[in-house]
C-alpha cells in the first residue's frame, strides 16, 4: 500500500470536504483509495461482508462530475463510507449477519441510506455485526467475526463491530451503526473511534431491522466529533415512515462545536459507573478521572450526581429488548431455530419465556430510571462514565453470558433514550505494545446532542487521542 | 408459574414455559439452556423488587387517530 494510500484513508470528513469542494482532490481518487486498503486488509479485519467496488466508483465518478458543474451537495459529497449489515439497501444483500436472511435483498432503502446518498456519499459496501444486533462474536453464525485493529486476537466490541473497525482502520471514513444497549459505543470505545447514539427519535429507525423498537437507535461512527457532527447532520430530524421520529428541529450540530465548557457541569453518577470493584478495569476508571482533571482544567465544574436505582436499568434494558426481539422473531424461533447462531439463538428463546408481569415492569422501572437521570441533568449539564468496563477481550474462549448478566455502562442510556457518545479517552499500559483503547461516555439531556457534541469536542481537542492510528 | 420467582426452576416447569412460547425444544436444548435463564433470573428478580418505587409504565396508547 503505497504512502498516498494511506494518507488519503486516514483524512477525516472535515480535512477531505474542503478538498473534494476545491476540486483538490478527486472523489474518484478517494475511492480508489479505500478500495485498495480494504483489498490488503479486510482479510484479516473482516469488517466488510459485501463490498461493492463497481457501483462505489459509478457514485463517485458522479459525485466528481456534480462537483465540476458546480453542483457541491455538503460536506458529505464524495466522502466513501460503509453500513452496517442490518441497514436496509435497495437491490444489496442486507443480511443482519444471519443465516436466517443470508440472501435478502431489500427493495426500499432505509431512510438513513436515503439521506446519506442525497448528501453525496459514497457506499463501499456493507459492515459485519454480530447477529441480529444482539450477543456476541460467534463462529456459528453467517460470516467470521471482524477483529480489533489495536490486536488481531481482540474482539472489537459489537454489535457494530465492523462499523468500528473499518473506521478505525481507516477503510472507510465513516459509517453507521445501530445501539439497543451500547452497540455503537461499545466498538467505539474498544476500537478508539467516535460513537454517537442520539436521542430516541431523532434518527429514523425505518428500515434498520430491528432488535428492539422501542430501544433501537441508529447513529454515527466517525474518526472525530467533528464528523460526527457532520453526519448527524445528514441523517437527523423526522420521518413520516417512523412513527417514532420526534418533531423537534435540528440544530446545526457543527456550530455547536464552537465556544469552550468554561462554566458547564460535568455530572459524575459514583454509583455503579465508579463505585464497580473488581467489574471494572482500575486503568479504565484512572483514565476517566484523568479525563475529568482536563475538563476541569477548560473550566467546567466536576460534580457528583445521584441516580438512586441505575442498577435496576440493565435488567430492565434486557428484558425489553428480549421480549421485543422474540416478538419479531418469533416464527422463525419457532419453525427453524437452529438457523440462528448459538448465541442469539439461546438469547432469543429466553425472550419467548419472559412474562408480561416481567415486561410491564421492565417498562415501569424504565420510567423510575428516567425520573432519576432528568433529577441528575437538572444539576448537571452532562453525565461522563467510562464507556466500557473493561478493555477488548480476547476472541478466543470469550463468554458471551457476560452481555446477558455483566455491568453495562451503555445500557442506561438506551433504556431512557438519552443522547450518548462514546470518545476515545487513553489507552491501557502494560509495557508490550500500543495498549488497548479506553472508551469515555458523554451523555446528556434528551435532544441536546450539541452540549454532549461540544464537551466531547473540547475533550478531544485537549487529550488529542485521536492523532493515535491502529498498527494495521 | 410465576417467572420472576423460578430461580430454582425445574426441568419440567422450564419446558412448560417453552411450549407456551410455542417452542417444542428438546430435553439437550431445554437443558443447554436452563442454566442460562437461571443466570437471568437474578435480573428478573431485580424487576419485582417490592421496595420500587411505583411508576407507570414507559407505554401510552393514544386514542386520536392522527397518531399512530
Amino acid at each position: 500500500m503505497s504512502t498516498n494510500t494511506t494518507d488519503l484513508c486516514y483524512l477525516t470528513i472535515a480535512q477531505a470536504g474542503p478538498l473534494l469542494r476545491a476540486g483538490k482532490l478527486s472523489p474518484v481518487e478517494l475511492t480508489r483509495a479505500f478500495l485498495e486498503r480494504i483489498q490488503v486488509l479486510n482479510g484479516r479485519l473482516r469488517a466488510f461482508v459485501t463490498l461493492l467496488p463497481e457501483q462505489a466508483l459509478a457514485q463517485a465518478r458522479s459525485a466528481e462530475a456534480e462537483i465540476l458543474r458546480g453542483h457541491y451537495r455538503g460536506p458529505l459529497h464524495g466522502v466513501p463510507i460503509g453500513l452496517k449489515d442490518l441497514y436496509d439497501t435497495a437491490g444489496i444483500r442486507t443480511t443482519a449477519m444471519s443465516r436466517v436472511t443470508p440472501d435478502r435483498v431489500p427493495e426500499v432503502d432505509a431512510t438513513c441510506v436515503v439521506r446519506l446518498r442525497e448528501a453525496g456519499t459514497i457506499l463501499l459496501g456493507k459492515l459485519a455485526m454480530h447477529e441480529f444486533a444482539l450477543g456476541g462474536p460467534d463462529p456459528t453464525s453467517l460470516f467470521p467475526p471482524a477483529r480489533n485493529p489495536w490486536d488481531l486476537a481482540r474482539m472489537p466490541g459489537g454489535s457494530s463491530s465492523g462499523s468500528g473497525v473499518a473506521v478505525a482502520a481507516g477503510l472507510c471514513m465513516g459509517s453507521l451503526g445501530s445501539d439497543t444497549g451500547g452497540s455503537i459505543r461499545g466498538p467505539a470505545s474498544l476500537c478508539s473511534i467516535v460513537g454517537l447514539k442520539p436521542t430516541y427519535g431523532r434518527v429514523s429507525a425505518y428500515g434498520v431491522v430491528p432488535l428492539s423498537w422501542s430501544q433501537d437507535h441508529c447513529g454515527p461512527m466517525t474518526w472525530t466529533v467533528e464528523d460526527t457532527a457532520l453526519m448527524l447532520q445528514a441523517i437527523a430530524g423526522p420521518d413520516p415512515k417512523d412513527p417514532t421520529t420526534a418533531p423537534a428541529p435540528v440544530p446545526d450540530y457543527s456550530a455547536s462545536l464552537q465556544g469552550d465548557i468554561r462554566g458547564m457541569t460535568i455530572g459524575v453518577p459514583r454509583q455503579y459507573f465508579y463505585d464497580a470493584g473488581a467489574d471494572v478495569e482500575p486503568q479504565t476508571l484512572a483514565a476517566v478521572e484523568q479525563a475529568l482533571g482536563v475538563m476541569a482544567s477548560l473550566g467546567a465544574h466536576i460534580r457528583d450526581v445521584d441516580i438512586p436505582h441505575i442498577e435496576y436499568a440493565r435488567a430492565a434494558n434486557q428484558v425489553i429488548m428480549m421480549g421485543e426481539a422474540f416478538a419479531f422473531h418469533e416464527h422463525n424461533l419457532q419453525t427453524r431455530r437452529h438457523d440462528y447462531g448459538e448465541m442469539v439463538r439461546a438469547r432469543f428463546l429466553l425472550g419467548g419465556m419472559l412474562s408480561t408481569s416481567d415486561y410491564l415492569q421492565a417498562q415501569r422501572v424504565r420510567r423510575l430510571i428516567k425520573r432519576e437521570m432528568a433529577q441528575a441533568l437538572q444539576e448537571a449539564d452532562v453525565l461522563v462514565t467510562p464507556t466500557s468496563p473493561k478493555p477488548a477481550a480476547l476472541l478466543e474462549g470469550y463468554d458471551a453470558s457476560v452481555t446477558l448478566t455483566g455491568r453495562s455502562f451503555t445500557s442506561p442510556f438506551n433504556v431512557t433514550g438519552l443522547p450518548a457518545i462514546s470518545i476515545p479517552g487513553g489507552f491501557t499500559t502494560d509495557g508490550t505494545g500500543p495498549g488497548l483503547p479506553i472508551g469515555l461516555q458523554i451523555a446528556g439531556k434528551p435532544f441536546d446532542e450539541p452540549t454532549v457534541l461540544r464537551v466531547a469536542y473540547a475533550y478531544q481537542q485537549a487529550a488529542r487521542w485521536f492523532e493515535r492510528r491502529p498498527p494495521v | 408459574m410465576s417467572t420472576h420467582m423460578s430461580s430454582h426452576i425445574t426441568l419440567k416447569e422450564f419446558q412448560v414455559l417453552a411450549r407456551r412460547a410455542g417452542l417444542e425444544l428438546t430435553l439437550d436444548e431445554l437443558e443447554a439452556l436452563l442454566p442460562l435463564y437461571r443466570e437471568f433470573t437474578q435480573q428478573l428478580a431485580m424487576l419485582h423488587d417490592p421496595s420500587l418505587p411505583l411508576e407507570e409504565p414507559v407505554m401510552v396508547f393514544p386514542a386520536a387517530w392522527h397518531q399512530r
